[in-house]
């Protein structure tokens, strides 16, 4: 698998973040890894980077969970969808939560710019798994 | 027609313990799950990641201790919560008296934040002392912890004496509420800020909604955000 470059996770939850991101270290499948608990500050830190145009910065993957106060899981992705597509479009955004709700799954299959419905705690295989079904390359940039 | 009003009354009755039930489960198959799942991730971590160093491992078994302290702390108040009213008998309260207990209590927020607490003279009333008091606290609480950055709490309580029930506003002058989370609130374990900005567990206003549900009342809010919150609960004559 090629290695990707960059993913950033957003989970309000310190304990999931730390652990989060040492899987996918030892998943070797990106480079960098950045994690955010507040869900606000990730999205102002993504759009600057989409405004301005950073193009080393941009993730390919962006791991989001649901339940978050301020801020939930849904409303993040509603307003990542308002940013203009020809910017974003690089980035792939896949759920990660604990919630393992079928109204959730269901909602997030209706849902253009969600690839994929990851249930925590996350593990390398599930990393694997994710990485090879959706086509992410599509996305990623050459 | 007394029949029917009791049978009313069951059907009330029923209907608040289903939600409450229907919360309970919620509650334990997220809430509780969160610091489990850690327990688990953390755990097979431990067991896979061969390259860490003992700091790295010394942390991960901090993080497991941590989150089951996290899952025993929650199941204490899930408990608390429960127990709220069982086996505690009605009796005559002076508010005032309560009310100063409370101020007691938060004498160090108070002090910290220079807050100011005013109150109408308050009425003594028949009710769940220990939960009263557990009311206004968490009530004065808040509308000390959610003040504006910069500003000074200015808390306003008082009391009105209706023909079938007392009613109470606890006001601020806060960072007010969303009125999209004005349900949210009264639920066990929410939280609507992010943990770093206001500490709690989530609790308060929980109880709080089933102390005066207890109380045959009701507990509302009526906020904008920027301007402060208002919370009114109602707390029946006839108990």
């Amino acid at each position: 698998m090629k290695k990707l470059t960059k993913v950033v996770i957003v989970d309000d939850n310190p304990y999931s973040n730390i652990a989060s991101k040492r899987v996918i270290q030892l998943s070797k499948t990106f480079d960098t890894i950045q994690t955010f608990e507040d869900p606000v500050l990730a999205f102002s830190y993504l759009q600057g980077l989409y405004e301005r145009d950073i193009y080393s910065e941009i993730p390919d993957l962006i791991l989001v969970d649901l339940n978050m106060p301020e801020m939930s899981g849904w409303d993040f992705i509603h307003t990542f969808e308002l940013l203009p597509y020809e910017s974003t479009k690089v980035t792939d955004i896949k759920i990660l939560t604990g919630s393992d709700d079928d109204d959730d799954r269901r909602k997030a299959s209706t849902l253009s710019r969600i690839s994929d419905f990851i249930t925590k705690p996350l593990n390398i295989e599930k990393i694997m798994t994710t990485l090879d079904r959706n086509q992410i390359n599509k996305y990623s940039p050459i | 027609m007394e029949l029917k009003r009791r049978e009313i009354g069951y059907k009330t009755l029923l209907e608040e313990k289903s939600k409450e039930l229907e919360q309970f489960s919620y509650i334990v198959s997220h809430d509780l799950q969160t610091p489990l799942r850690n327990i688990i991730l953390f755990t097979e971590l431990l067991e896979m990641d061969g390259e860490a160093s003992s700091e790295t491992k010394a942390e991960y078994i901090s993080y497991i201790k941590d989150s089951a302290r996290q899952a025993s702390e929650q199941i204490k108040m899930l408990l608390t919560y429960s127990r709220l009213g069982r086996g505690k008998e009605i009796v005559k309260v002076d508010l005032e008296e309560v009310l100063s207990d409370v101020k007691v209590r938060l004498s160090d927020k108070i002090g910290i934040s220079n807050a100011v607490i005013l109150s109408d003279s308050l009425p003594v009333i028949r009710c769940f002392p220990d939960e009263m008091r557990e009311l206004l606290f968490s009530l004065l609480d808040n509308a000390i912890k959610f003040k504006k950055i910069f500003s000074i709490p200015f808390v306003r309580v008082s009391c009105e004496s209706l023909e079938e029930y007392w009613r109470f506003k606890v006001s601020d002058n806060g960072i007010g509420i969303d009125e999209s989370n004005f349900e949210n609130i009264f639920l066990i374990f929410r939280k609507v800020h992010h943990k770093e900005k206001y500490e709690g567990a989530g609790l308060g206003l929980a109880m709080a909604k089933k102390i005066v549900e207890l109380h045959d009342g009701s507990l509302t809010v009526a906020s904008e955000l920027g301007k402060g919150s208002e919370f009114i609960f109602t707390i029946s004559k006839h108990l």
